[in-house]
């Protein structure tokens, strides 16, 4: 099969936590491109419509989309440093393990975010909003 | 005096052979370990003749353990016979590394090959419509 060079990850733009991943993951050295879309945001519904909502998701530039718990090895996968980590994190053993923690992280990630104090995308931009700035004025000599 | 000339042929036949198999091994497996490091020449390189160096060690040191015999060589006949009985071995021995060797190669090569595609199947695939 053809070589993966590009990524889109459809991330929750509403979690804290995933707004926080998303931010390590812009940090880190890529080995393949990488770019990130808001789920449920009107481009992700218009380029992606036939993802299913609601779940992390990788799609690459050839169609090929991976979900939820394989989608974030799949991130590993596409980072330098992380390769080896992520085909590591395929053996059975481990498979199981990584599986089940990504459930739970899942499922209480919103739980998490207000725990760990970390605002989503969607609560910063609200913020952003709600600041007043002040117009310009150059003051008459 | 026949052994000492069974043991010089044996010698001679011997790690002559190793060299030939070492040589084609070391310009014959280059492209392969080529592709497995995605075009990096001088990993290659490095790899390849660590991998020779590895047959060398193995076939010669083998050679020379097999050299000793018990057997009391009184004629011409039994003078070939052993020479053959130990090179046969050797032989089988080299070839085995050599196929040890192919296998090495190849199982470095797809596991380059597969370090380009993510560690799973697609879960789906979908169509993607263009950027507006």
């Amino acid at each position: 099969m053809a070589p993966v060079t590009s990524f889109t990850i459809v991330y929750d733009a509403t979690c804290g936590l995933c707004t926080r991943a998303k931010d390590w993951i812009n940090q880190q050295t890529p080995l393949v491109g990488l770019r990130f879309v808001a789920a449920g945001s009107p481009e992700a519904r218009r380029r992606f419509p036939q993802l299913p909502a609601g779940e992390l998701a990788v799609v690459a530039d050839t169609g090929e989309a991976w979900l939820g718990n394989h989608a974030w090895i799949v991130c590993l996968w596409a980072l330098e440093g992380y390769r080896e980590l992520a085909f590591r994190l395929t053996s059975p053993l481990l498979s199981l393990m990584v599986r089940e923690a990504y459930a739970l992280v899942s499922k209480n990630r919103f739980a998490v975010s207000s725990l760990l104090r970390l605002r989503s995308q969607r609560e910063l931009e609200q913020q952003l909003r709600k600041v007043v700035v002040q117009r310009c004025q150059i003051e008459p000599k | 005096m026949y052994i000492v000339v069974c043991y010089a042929v044996y010698l001679a036949v011997s790690l002559m052979t190793t060299v030939w198999v070492a040589r084609t091994l070391r310009q014959n497996g280059r492209s392969f370990l080529i592709d497995a490091f995605h075009g990096n020449g001088e990993l290659a390189d490095s790899v390849n003749h660590l991998l020779v160096v590895g047959f060398y060690l193995i076939n010669v040191g083998y050679v020379t353990l097999a050299l000793h015999t018990a057997v009391q060589v009184t004629s011409v006949r039994s003078a070939i016979e052993l020479v053959c009985d130990k090179l046969g071995v050797v032989l089988i021995v080299l070839g085995a590394m050599h196929f040890l060797n192919l296998y090495v190669f190849n199982r470095l090569r797809r596991r380059g090959q597969a370090e380009l595609r993510p560690p799973f199947p697609p879960d789906a695939l979908i169509s993607i419509q263009p950027e507006s």
